[in-house]
């Protein structure tokens, strides 16, 4: 009973090391890129996002107080305009954040496009036409929104 | 300009009067402590009126309760002179003989001393891991 | 089985070197998102690994418990057949090495989930944050690996084992240490999230809203865990109180003070962009101080019951300790650019201002605290000598603090952000103002007018639920005017859509209505510890109480916690001639190993345990406990005689003698200590806590999905233009 267990835990040992490493071994032999959102300027979206939804829950809380009495008309006037700038100007970054990210995200895609045509590895032929398949659809995408 | 440096002023106020508080807590609680002290100490330098925290082991077959009080006698833990200690309150569970406790205690009559009320508190013994507090100090 | 246990335990600290390393390659040497991605997730995986992993070590422990496989020392020591299952199978954090075990266990599972709900999120910082996790995992794997292995196997077997503490015999004990560990564990979170986004130089509006929650869900883990403790004490411990002031209880509230201070004052950065550097001080110093209350408990440093006693993980811990405290000021020192306000304070006469005050207040409760519990160690270091602070001291400072702090939980809620004006504060602290004036008038002609803080602390805190009630009064007649809504579902309407905001003001009546039944059970509670004979009464507070009879169980006590025998008493309560209520207190007796005790009294030499009675009504409880006298000269006769016949093998022989031992209890019962106490109010510090508790978790709980598209429609149509984006 005891012997079974020095086995069981090589098997946890493969399993751990299995899982934990096949991101990176993905990665490394190029089958597939790991799921991610925008590139390096998705940060910034995602703070903008935050930083308007945050501006938006102000403007719904002054508005709140106001209806309820805590805040006179002037002042509440007066912070809304001042919130509503300030949302304003959020959301412009954001725009501006979201087309440029647009942009670079065709621009990768086009280079992906020219890496697929020439395999960095020996690609057997049936993933080949696989990969050649996602190429042709990002072309079709890319040329659409160009 | 008016707005920053009343923003400095209005800082160095607020963190002198946490320093000014601060010290002052820190100086009472000095004078509010009780020392902790091993039997031996205790009777080498007690004086009377002070109070002390008194931890020694409850010397064997020393327990005896007459009525509201409990007198025991404590030790070093390496054994030696031993303490008299007349106590009135909460008994914690786990207090017995061989064990390590803690109570307040002043000078008392004849070379004993007087446990405050329901200051006794027992520690766990190292076989018990995780014995919870069973004394109190109100 | 045990080898699987290490196995796994080893496998852990592994992976946690493959994860750090993973975490900080993809931080600092990716090249390319690709790459940097790639070992993110694979860091990420390994907290997954991680839990996995702790999850089958917890299981073969757990397994070896409940099965009573004595071979593991953990079992041998902390459990027994006769030790009933349930508590068996808590019995695995009631030593050092199993808590160990479940602290990492915890860790990496709040980890596991975080992680995984926010892979997409807070990107730069995440890489660091993951490492920083998995090295305390590593530390915390490393301990039981080289210090206090759970896995430890004997190499003679023993028959039974020691048996679970009966102490720990109770339901509290069940939850009350995962609830604690969440909540350290989950403070971890945001501190590796505060240090990772230092790191990456990047602090902004989405580190603030991840970090707000991770910070409020430690806060209610935390709250619940002290809440339990607090509880534990008081239903299930021989002393009558539910705080003390002991160091471990205090130093769990460190980080709960510090957590409460740091998730106001982080409303501030949010809204004004101000305390960036405070904020970050607060959750690296909450994260701080959770390590340093697990380290408190373990160390034997500081004289407490609950300390695991003296042991080497002394040096370890005051390491890591140190480490983080030099390396958090060292990220906030570093990083003093990155944290510069965006905008000052405008007046003195706002919301931040008035958090700030609370932030200051709370920290001052802090630091009290602290130096209270440290005490010991700060005064031997300062002048050689080691002297304690007792609960007057604490009381003293904590008192007015607190008062402070709900007269501030009070004002906040209705003085407006950025500027306030006195005429419009004026207005509405009035009719709240005006109850509490009431209530002060009312309470003291009660009685009590005898204690001032208590009186103050009632009147303050029903200002504060004046306050808040008119808040919410105030929001639900909106609804119902705008949207037309009934009552109740303009209520329902109200809280879900804006449920930080309710959800905070229901922490802050929970919290009012807790510090009302602290400040009245702890000001007019009536306390009497006496020995009483059979028939004899007395007077406690309201109520007097007989002691009618004598109570006994063998083997079966009522409270099934394994003890031998149990014995108690019946006691009548009586207010004005008419019964109110029967108590009916015992004390257990346990058996014990210890050598040198006869066959009989070897059942009953062990722990004996207090078992409370309580009558809980909502204006106040009635609090017995009894400790009965077996020592009499007539019965230590019965146990010598019978220790000297009964065969040390027969064991229903031993149990016949004691059933001998109980009759004669029973025909001759001989006076008996009673400690009786009349708690009025006491039942409203539980109540004030679930409700707090409450109100934490409906802040906590995500909001339906924003509509930002409406919101934004409203904005766009109030401007008269649309936002763009």
């Amino acid at each position: 009973m005891e012997g079974v267990v020095p086995l069981i835990a090589l098997l946890l040992l493969v399993a751990v090391a299995a899982f934990v490493s096949a991101p990176v071994r993905n990665w490394l032999l190029d089958r597939q890129q790991p799921q991610g959102e925008g590139d390096g300027d998705g940060e910034r979206i995602a703070a903008l996002e935050a930083e308007r939804l945050a501006k938006l829950r102000e403007l719904a809380d002054a508005e709140l107080d106001f209806r309820s009495g805590k805040l006179d008309e002037g002042s509440y006037l007066f912070l809304r305009e001042r919130l509503g700038r300030e949302a304003l100007a959020i959301a412009d970054a954001l725009a501006a954040a979201e087309s440029a990210d647009l942009e670079q995200r065709d621009r990768v895609g086009e280079e992906e496009d020219r890496k697929d045509d020439r395999p960095a590895v020996e690609v057997p032929l049936k993933h080949r036409s696989a990969a050649k398949g996602t190429g042709a659809a990002a072309d079709a995408e890319g040329s659409g929104k160009t | 300009m008016a707005r920053p440096r009343r923003q400095t002023v209005r800082l160095t106020i607020t963190l002198s009067l946490a320093v000014v508080l601060a010290c002052a807590l820190m100086y009472t609680s000095f004078s509010a402590a009780n020392p902790t002290v091993d039997p031996s100490t205790l009777l080498r330098e007690a004086q009377p009126g002070r109070a002390y925290e008194l931890t020694g082991v409850v010397v064997a077959h020393s327990v005896r309760r007459e009525g509201e009080v409990l007198t025991f006698q404590l030790a070093d833990r390496q054994g030696g002179s031993a303490v008299t200690v007349n106590y009135t309150g909460e008994v914690p569970d786990p207090f017995r003989e061989g064990r390590e406790v803690i109570v307040t205690v002043r000078r008392g009559p004849n070379g004993t001393f007087v446990g405050e009320r329901n200051s006794l508190i027992t520690k766990c013994p190292s076989k018990y891991k995780a014995a919870p507090r069973s004394g109190s100090r109100s | 089985m045990a080898g699987l246990g290490r196995a796994c335990l080893l496998l852990v600290l592994g992976v946690c070197g493959y994860g750090v390393f993973a975490g900080l390659y993809a931080a600092r040497f990716a090249r390319s998102r690709g790459a940097r991605e790639s070992w993110l997730e694979s860091a990420r995986r390994s907290v997954y690994a991680v839990a996995f992993l702790t999850t089958v070590a917890m299981a073969v422990l757990e397994i070896a418990f409940l099965r009573n496989d004595f071979r593991f020392y953990t079992v041998a020591t902390t459990s027994s057949r006769t030790t009933p299952e349930l508590y068996r199978a808590a019995a695995i954090w009631a030593s050092q090495e199993g808590s160990l075990l479940l602290w990492t266990w915890l860790l990496s599972l709040w980890s596991s989930l975080i992680l995984f709900l926010t892979r997409r999120r807070l990107r730069e910082a995440a890489p660091y944050a993951t490492a920083i996790l998995l090295g305390f995992a590593a530390f915390f794997d490393s301990l039981m690996i080289f210090y206090a292995n759970p896995f430890q196997t004997l190499r003679r077997v023993p028959t039974e084992g020691d048996g679970l503490d009966p102490l720990l015999r109770f339901p509290t004990m069940i939850l009350h240490p995962p609830m604690l560990y969440s909540g350290y564990t989950l403070s971890i979170i945001p501190f590796a999230f505060a240090a990772g986004a230092l790191l990456a130089r990047r602090i902004d509006a989405q580190w603030i809203r991840m970090v707000r929650r991770f910070a409020l869900a430690s806060w209610l883990f935390l709250g619940a865990g002290i809440l339990l403790g607090a509880r534990w004490s008081f239903a299930e411990l021989g002393w009558g109180g539910y705080w003390g002031w002991d160091p471990v209880e205090n130093a769990a509230l460190l980080p709960w003070l510090t957590g409460t201070a740091f998730i106001h004052s982080l409303m501030i950065q949010e809204r004004r962009g101000m305390l960036k550097v405070w904020n970050a001080s607060l959750v690296l110093a909450t994260g701080t101080l959770s390590v340093m209350g697990t380290f408190l408990v373990r160390s034997g440093v500081l004289d407490s019951i609950h300390a695991f006693g003296a042991s080497t993980l002394g040096v370890p811990f005051v390491i890591l300790i140190a480490l983080m405290i030099i390396g958090s000021i060292y990220l906030v020192v570093s990083r003093l650019e990155l944290l510069r306000s965006d905008h000052r304070l405008e007046s003195l006469l706002s919301r931040e201002a008035a958090f700030l005050a609370n932030n200051l207040v709370l920290v001052g409760l802090c630091f009290v605290v602290f130096w209270g519990t440290y005490f010991p160690l700060i005064s031997k270091a300062i002048n050689g000598q080691q002297a304690s602070v007792g609960p007057p001291w604490f009381d003293r400072y904590t008192v007015p603090l607190a008062l402070i702090l709900v007269a501030l939980t009070g004002i906040g809620p209705i003085i407006p952000w950025r500027r306030a004006s006195w005429a419009g504060l004026r207005r509405h602290l009035a009719a709240p103002a005006g109850v509490a004036v009431v209530v002060a008038i009312v309470v003291g002609y009660a009685g009590a007018a005898a204690s001032p803080s208590a009186l103050a602390a009632v009147s303050l805190c029903s200002f504060a639920v004046a306050i808040t009630v008119g808040e919410v009064w105030r929001g639900v007649r909106v609804r119902m005017a705008v949207a037309g809504e009934l009552l109740p579902v303009a209520l329902v309407r109200l809280v879900s859509r804006n449920r930080r905001r309710y959800g905070g003001y229901l922490v802050h009546t929970g919290i009012a209505v807790l510090i009302i039944g602290v400040a009245a059970s702890s000001s007019f509670l009536h306390q009497q510890e006496r020995q009483l004979q059979i028939g004899q009464s007395i007077k406690v507070g309201l109520y007097q109480v007989k002691y009618v009879k004598p109570t006994a169980a063998l083997l079966n006590g009522p409270d099934h916690t394994g003890a031998t025998i149990d014995i108690g008493a019946v006691l009548e309560a009586t207010k004005g001639g008419k019964r109110q209520f029967l108590l009916k207190p015992s004390e257990g007796f346990y058996p014990t190993t210890e050598p040198g005790q006869g066959p009989v009294s070897a059942l009953i030499g062990g722990q004996a345990v207090s078992h409370v009675a309580i009558s809980s009504g909502f204006g106040g409880d009635f609090w017995s406990a009894v400790e009965p006298n077996i020592h009499t000269p007539r019965l230590t006769e019965i146990l010598e005689r019978a220790n000297r016949i009964v065969s040390p093998t027969n064991a229903t022989q031993a149990v016949i003698a004691l059933a001998v031992l109980l009759r004669e209890y029973l025909r001759n019962p001989p006076p008996a200590q009673f400690n009786l106490i009349s708690y009025p109010f006491v039942e409203w510090v539980w109540l004030g806590g679930l409700i707090g508790l409450l109100g934490a978790l409906i802040a906590l709980v995500p909001p339906p999905p924003p509509l930002p598209a409406r919101l934004r429609a409203r904005v766009g149509a109030a401007l008269g233009v649309t936002a763009g984006g």
